[in-house]
């Protein structure tokens, strides 16, 4: 049958005896129409034998006429696609349909694929048998390649994703989820098709989901990549992350979508505030080291000072014995013509007191630290203080009054340098009180706990007071002008005094404050309410002894 | 009139101590720079005291003092210290200080205390 058409394909060259071209007829046009469509077109009977193809259709697939004369349609078509052509066939014949579309894989001539996309129609006749099938070819082999490279393209992408560590993540620009990655999955325990569609106020908690649409706002936005700081929570943890967001576009440069992806931070940010607060203690600890070093400084000049002092004191007083003698010798044979002389000789005579007061005040104030300790009554040494300054107090009417508690728990002092102690911080109240007419002074001695002990850095040891302690407390308070505030922090530094040149060496009380220390006690002195200073000291009250037993012997006496 | 021996190798001041005690009549002094020398002297010039240094080279005052303490024409002498030492831990010798009739003090001294306590030690003695 192929054959009685051969000749017709060269039809179109037939021309009429006026040298006008010559229309064909009926089945004739139709035939010719079929033969030069540009749609690969073929026919076939309703068996699946090849009755007729159109040019179009051997161009497409390289065979000749001659060759697929006698073929079936399945001789044609690509093996894996037999089963649904046959279903196709089967579908058209026995089914309602007339017309169906697929997509399907010829064999070419040359052994190569061809994809088609193919419409298959079913011509029937009067009775409504199937005479035979048309089936139309659209080439769609690029198409399809094109569409596999991409789907093979979309399957790396996502197996990249899914393989992440990190959560990834695409929204639209109203928030819906468009595509998430298998972490995503993992980490919030939804499977991918619950989550696509739904926007973050359906799966997280309201304020996460809050915070996740403001950030994704911004990105939208500001239409750049940006980067958040986010909190999620996972199962009943809540977990922080990092999230890089930016925007994705489509081919014509249009946001179309949100893209995110969240790293897990939580461990980082739990290290990071363990190191910071690492970091704190140790930047406090170089602190207290430094003020310790400072301390220790400290201590080793006055160390060096106080090798220096007593050498020093030897060298500069026997020039200042020779000079006093020089003073007497003076006085006593110079009293003559000149009236200057004897004040002369007095003012001489002051400046090697002074002199020599200043070697004794630097020498006591770096002299060594060895105490002699031994339990002692304060208030015994209160006593032998006051019968010292007994006469400065007279002097200048200034009335004592004590308060001593009796008994006191012993102290363990060197009593000398105790009693040095509390007639420097005497003759200072006498001197504060100097100005005025008279004064009072009060010495009071109490036993006490010890409250509210500041920790300080440099007395670490365990005979340093601490809160709690049993002490013995003497306060003196007189009756002067108090201390100027200004100068309150200073008043225990060497060389520092109020006293006008001349008049003080500036070394009494930080000697006081040195011996006290060296005792372990402490040494406060502020301005009283109603005028005046209260200056207190605290020394540890040593516990009581226990009462002696007499001794046995067992040697009996002769 | 009083003999008093001073043993100080300080020159000036040695020079001035004795003008200032030979000027109130009352004494005769022999001064002695050199320790060394200060026995020997001690012995022919027989003082009714002694005014001794304790930082000296040579010999300090506190050997000094051993010394004539092991000679008897010398023990019974009063010994005045005069010292620019500081703090009363520093002066050497313990022994010397318990063994009597021995008198420490500090220098730069008045001379109205240096004699007063030249006059004690002497009325000690008599």
């Amino acid at each position: 049958m192929l054959g009685c058409y051969l000749g017709a394909v060269f039809w179109n060259s037939k021309r009429d005896s006026n040298g006008k071209t010559k229309l064909p007829r009926g089945s004739e046009l139709y035939f010719h129409v079929f033969q030069q469509a540009s749609i690969p077109t073929l026919i076939c009977d309703p068996g699946g034998a090849i009755v007729e193809v159109n040019l179009a259709f051997t161009e497409l697939l390289g065979y000749t006429n001659a060759q697929l004369a006698g073929k079936r349609v399945s001789e044609i078509t690509h093996s894996s696609d037999l089963e649904s052509h046959h279903g196709r066939l089967t579908q058209l014949i026995n089914g309602g349909q007339d017309n169906v579309r697929a997509e399907k894989r010829y064999v070419r001539q040359d052994g190569s694929t061809v994809w088609g996309a193919i419409s298959v129609s079913v011509a029937k006749d009067a009775q409504g048998r199937p005479v035979f099938m048309i089936s139309q070819i659209r080439d769609i082999t690029s198409e399809r390649r094109t569409r596999e490279k991409l789907l093979e393209s979309e399957g790396r992408m996502q197996a990249i994703l899914d393989n992440s560590e990190a959560i990834i993540y695409g929204k639209d620009l109203l928030g819906r989820y468009i595509l998430v990655n298998h972490q995503f999955e993992r980490i919030f325990g939804l499977t991918r098709d619950r989550v696509i569609g739904c926007s973050d106020a359906e799966i997280f908690p309201a304020a996460q989901a809050e915070v996740f649409a403001q950030n994704d706002q911004l990105v939208i936005q500001s239409a750049r990549g940006m980067q958040f700081e986010e909190e999620a929570a996972v199962g009943a943890e809540i977990r922080t992350y990092v999230s890089v967001k930016f925007p994705l576009r489509n081919i014509r440069g249009n946001m179309v979508a949100v893209c995110g992806i969240s790293t897990d931070i939580t461990e980082r940010k739990l290290h990071e505030r363990e190191l910071r607060t690492l970091n704190e203690q140790l930047v406090k600890t170089n602190n207290e080291l430094k003020e310790i070093q400072m301390q220790l400084i400290q201590a080793e000049k006055l160390e060096s000072v106080g090798r220096l002092a007593a050498g020093v004191a030897h060298e500069v007083k026997n020039p200042l014995a020779l000079l006093s003698l020089g003073v007497d010798y003076l006085e006593s044979s110079v009293a003559s013509e000149d009236p200057n002389i004897p004040f002369i000789l007095n003012d001489m005579r002051e400046a090697i007191t002074r002199a020599e007061k200043i070697i004794h005040g630097m020498v006591d104030f770096s002299s060594d630290r060895q105490l002699k300790l031994q339990r002692h009554d304060l208030n015994e040494i209160i006593r032998g203080a006051e019968t010292l300054v007994k006469h400065e107090l007279t002097r200048n009417s200034i009335e004592l009054t004590n308060h001593l508690a009796e008994p006191l728990p012993d102290v363990l002092v060197d009593r000398v340098k105790i009693e040095q102690v509390l007639v420097n911080l005497i003759m200072n109240s006498i001197q504060a009180m100097k100005e005025q007419a008279g004064g009072s002074l009060q010495i009071k001695t109490s036993v006490q706990r010890l409250v509210n002990q500041e920790w300080d850095a440099g007395a670490r040891t365990a005979d340093h007071l601490r809160g709690g302690d049993a002490v013995v407390v003497i306060q003196i308070t007189d009756s002067g002008p108090g201390i100027p505030v200004a100068i309150l922090p200073k008043i225990f530094d060497p060389f520092f005094t109020t006293k006008p040149t001349g008049e003080g060496t500036g070394l009494g009380l930080s000697v006081v404050k040195k011996i006290v220390d060296l005792h372990r006690g402490l040494l406060t002195l502020e301005n009283a309410v109603d005028g005046g200073v209260i200056i207190t000291l605290t020394l540890r009250a040593q516990p009581h002894l226990m009462p002696a037993t007499p001794k046995t012997s067992a040697i009996p006496l002769p | 009139m009083k003999k008093i021996l001073v043993v100080d190798d300080e020159i000036g001041f040695t020079r001035l101590l004795q003008m200032n005690l030979e000027k109130t009549g009352n004494y005769s002094v022999r001064v002695v720079n050199d320790s060394t020398k200060a026995l020997e002297a001690a012995r022919i010039f027989h003082p009714d005291l002694a005014l001794l240094d304790i930082v000296m080279p040579g010999m300090d005052g506190g050997d000094l003092v051993a010394q004539m303490k092991n000679d008897p024409t010398l023990a019974k002498i009063p010994v005045i210290m005069l010292t620019a030492l500081v703090g009363k831990n520093e002066t050497s010798d313990d022994a010397v200080v318990q063994s009597g009739s021995l008198l420490m003090l500090g220098k730069p001294v008045r001379l109205s205390v240096l004699i007063q306590a030249i006059e004690e030690q002497l009325a000690a003695v008599s």
